[in-house]
């Protein structure tokens, strides 16, 4: 019971967040609905069991990714605009239209789902221990090639923020 | 931890000894090509470190030679398809020549970024785009040879963020900012789609090893596929589509092509394409696999719709950069006509890459050739440059040809092959309209080469650089005989395809 | 139409057999608390005086303090480019040192092989390291 109300209150909370990012007119309140957002998207993976993932989403997402949003929107330095375009036109609205045939889908498609296989028995993989030892052993390779990513994403960043001189 | 079963631990604790058991030289011998361009890549990077710039380039041809060499094992003693490091990734079979492959076209666009870069005066940016190249590389065989669908994403990932950045490496050109925003911003977009499809195979089938995904529960295929299926499946598909940039979500490609500087869209636009259908066929299969599906179907209408589109709007550009770059949207259409057409089809798909990378590193190579300013991009401005500049007419009328589909080039013996597999996978109508929008192609092509041999040189327009810098002469001649001789005796290429496909195992089942 | 959404109205975990909900989030009700009096106080602190006082603005009362000057310009400058570097090399370190914290826990289990495997990650990105401060991006000039 408390359980359900939590989900239903959270899921709530965290899509009113999201539209509210991109519908909010300056650009602070758009970041800090964002953090909102994550926090409560972290507190959908507590319901889930995903304790590792749960607080990983808080320290990475709401605390380095968000900081990071935060220099880069006092760098732009932005006031509250005007939109330049209009609100509403036949584009956005077969976009919106699409949105919802693509949300019925999805509901008509879950209907009967039921998750099978190994995916009912995840009540205890949640867990750092559990995580730790898949991720050394069966997903060492994937693992390896995380820190290939980060490598690029550091050239990327000194080769857009460096000057050379 | 009051709630854990005690059981259940120690069990895992054995399996997890048994499995680093598991682990012996077989696994680095097996992924030895990729941990290679790894190693370069960090070679590459260090150089740069320590001001070493100069040799960067050197040290890259270096590395994706070595690591090259080291996949031709592989391709040298045909042997059957299996999995490796902990079924994480296919070696074997195809996956060599995949490699060999997929390294090419970093190779191929060395030397030409290595000229462009000197003749615009970047040459300090010469450690960081090479060790991109690399690092691209690594993800694109990653992407490529992946058996399980999370090395499938992070593949793709590390093969996308390098070239979102090497899209925009000219920092100071507007153009270029521009497209690597545009590549990033909806290549993010592409990438969450992809990761959401994902995620609905793994909840209905609880796996993400594509081995495994249809034989894990009995009860998945025998009733029928549950309906969630397909949406999933059309998920990842839009995921794949946009890196290849078929027909709804190419909206990237002219942008992306015209902004990033010359010789690097050589390689973006060869290398991500081939690992991305290679990846494709291999998740459809695994999807999947009882041929004839409708999917083919869907995939045969995108592939119609990508070779209609992309010709009609080619036939309306200037900017020779954006009219290769809708061409290419095209020579998608042609590839995916491959890939619904079966088996078959696939080869011809994969041969037609092959032919596909060495035509476009050669164009846009030859293009940043004679490229000084904005209006040198204008094939209007071409005219007569033909007569002047023998060696330019000659290979540009090659590539054109060959690119137009054209008998005694490449681009020909490419086309026959798709069309063939199309044909006989029953997509008549498909194969019917490919080839009257090939015509098409034909004269947009064609009117380069007019433009450029039969008008009259007008001198106050003429690109200055009349001649092919020596540098890039003699590579783009050897890229211009390749596709010659291939167009004329495709017979050994195809035929050890035809060798290595016959040891693909599952995948000739498709 | 009813009956399609019921299923969403259930708790689906109860498919699974999993502990009660309030049995699993034991070891959390510590740190809801915490959340829970960090932000009532930072809500308290920051609107009771707002609530209590009757407010009376004028122009001299609301302008931003400057040591008894009147303020010249705006408050909003130019950033710096340094800030953006500096964050966005924390996070990618952040995200290393995140994927230690399971090794770590199983540092016993995983033996030589987990070190061996996390000194290959820990190398590939020290070269990264070894880059960026030969680059001078760590330097405030």
């Amino acid at each position: 019971m408390v359980e359900t109300v939590l989900f239903w209150v959270l899921a709530v909370l965290s899509i009113a967040t999201a539209l509210a990012v991109i519908t909010n007119r300056n650009p602070m309140y758009s970041v800090l609905l964002l953090v909102v957002n994550f926090f409560c998207i972290g507190g959908l993976y507590l319901t889930l069991n995903a304790e590792f993932i749960a607080v990983i989403q808080i320290i990475v997402y709401a605390g380095a990714i968000m900081v990071l949003f935060l220099f880069v929107v006092m760098l732009l330095n932005l006031g509250s605009e005007k939109s330049l375009e209009p609100a509403f036109d036949a584009k956005k609205g077969l976009a919106f239209l699409l949105g919802l045939a693509f949300l019925a889908e999805m509901l008509v498609a879950m209907k009967d789902f039921s998750a099978i296989g190994s995916a009912k028995e995840t009540f205890e993989y949640g867990k750092v221990e559990k995580i730790g030892l898949q991720l050394m052993t069966q997903y060492v390779y994937p693992f390896e090639m995380i820190s290939v990513i980060l490598l690029v994403a550091l050239i990327g960043a000194l080769m857009i923020a460096k000057k050379y001189n | 931890m009051q709630n854990q079963n005690p059981i259940l631990i120690s069990l895992s604790e054995l399996k997890i000894k048994k499995i680093i058991m598991e682990f012996n030289s077989q696994f680095i011998l097996d992924t030895l090509p990729a941990l290679s361009l790894l190693g370069f890549g960090l070679i590459v990077m260090l150089l740069d470190a320590f001001k070493n710039e100069k040799i960067t380039s050197v040290v890259t041809i270096l590395g994706i030679l070595i690591s090259m060499l080291l996949a031709v094992p592989g391709v040298v003693i045909p042997e059957e398809i299996r999995l490796t490091f902990y079924n994480q990734i296919y070696t074997g079979g195809l996956a060599g020549l995949i490699h060999i492959l997929l390294c090419l076209s970093g190779l191929l666009s060395v030397p030409f970024i290595t000229d462009y870069l000197q003749k615009n005066n970047q040459t300090h940016l010469q450690g960081e785009i090479f060790s991109l190249i690399l690092f691209s590389s690594v993800g694109m065989n990653l992407l490529a040879t992946a058996n399980d669908l999370m090395m499938t994403f992070i593949g793709l990932e590390i093969m996308s963020v390098s070239l979102y950045i090497l899209a925009g490496s000219f920092k100071k050109d507007l153009r270029s900012n521009e497209a690597s925003l545009k590549y990033f911003l909806l290549g993010a977009f592409a990438s969450a789609f992809l990761l959401l499809g994902i995620s609905m195979v793994y909840g209905m089938t609880g796996t993400t090893m594509l081995d495994r995904i249809t034989t894990i529960d009995p009860n998945l295929i025998k009733d029928k596929f549950p309906v969630l299926f397909y949406p999933a499946i059309a998920l990842i598909a839009i995921g794949f589509l946009f890196k290849l940039s078929a027909f709804p979500f190419h909206v990237w490609t002219p942008d992306v092509y015209t902004g990033a500087p010359t010789p690097l869209v050589g390689f973006m636009a060869t290398g991500s394409k081939m690992a991305s259908v290679i990846a494709f066929g291999f998740i459809l299969n695994s999807l999947l696999p009882q041929s004839g599906d409708k999917l083919s179907q869907v995939i045969a209408i995108l592939a119609l719709l990508s070779m209609i589109y992309g010709n009609i709007v080619a036939a309306q550009q200037q900017n020779i950069k954006r009219l290769l770059a809708y061409s290419s949207i095209s020579h998608t259409g042609y590839m995916l006509l491959g890939v619904a057409g079966g088996p078959e089809g696939y080869k011809a798909a994969i041969f037609y890459m092959l032919i596909y990378t060495f035509m476009t590193i050669a164009a846009f190579a030859l293009i940043s050739s004679i490229e000084n300013k904005e209006e040198d991009l204008n094939y209007q401005n071409w005219s007569g440059l033909g007569v002047k500049n023998i060696a330019f007419g000659l290979i540009m009328s090659i590539l054109m040809f060959s690119l137009a589909g054209f008998p005694p080039f490449a681009g020909f013996i490419g086309k026959y092959f798709v069309f063939l597999s199309a044909v006989k996978g029953g997509f008549v109508v498909h194969a019917v309209i490919g080839i009257l929008t090939s015509v098409v192609g034909a004269y947009y092509y064609l009117k380069v080469l007019v433009t450029m041999f039969f008008e009259k040189p007008k001198d106050n327009i003429q690109p200055k650089t009349l001649k092919i810098r020596k540098n890039i002469l003699i590579p783009i001649m050897v890229l211009a005989l390749i596709i010659v001789i291939i167009g004329i005796i495709p017979a050994p290429i195809s035929s050890y395809l035809d060798i290595l496909y016959g040891k693909a195992g599952f995948l000739a089942k498709l | 139409m009813k009956n399609y959404f019921e299923q969403y109205l259930q708790n689906p975990c109860l498919n699974y057999n999993l502990a009660p909900f309030s049995k699993r989030m034991q070891e959390y009700y510590g740190a809801f608390i915490m959340i829970a009096i960090g932000l009532g106080l930072a809500l308290i602190l920051s609107n009771l005086q707002n609530i209590l006082i009757r407010k009376r603005f004028t122009e001299r009362k609301v302008m931003p303090y400057e040591s008894g000057m009147d303020p010249v310009g705006t408050a909003r400058d130019r950033f710096s480019i340094k800030f953006y570097l500096i964050a966005m090399l924390f996070i990618l370190f952040d995200i290393e040192i995140i994927f230690m914290y399971p090794w770590a826990v199983q540092y016993k289990q995983l033996g030589i092989f987990g070190f061996i495997e996390m000194f290959s990650f820990v190398l590939i990105l020290f070269v990264g390291y070894i880059y960026v401060v030969k680059k001078g991006g760590l330097d405030w000039n």
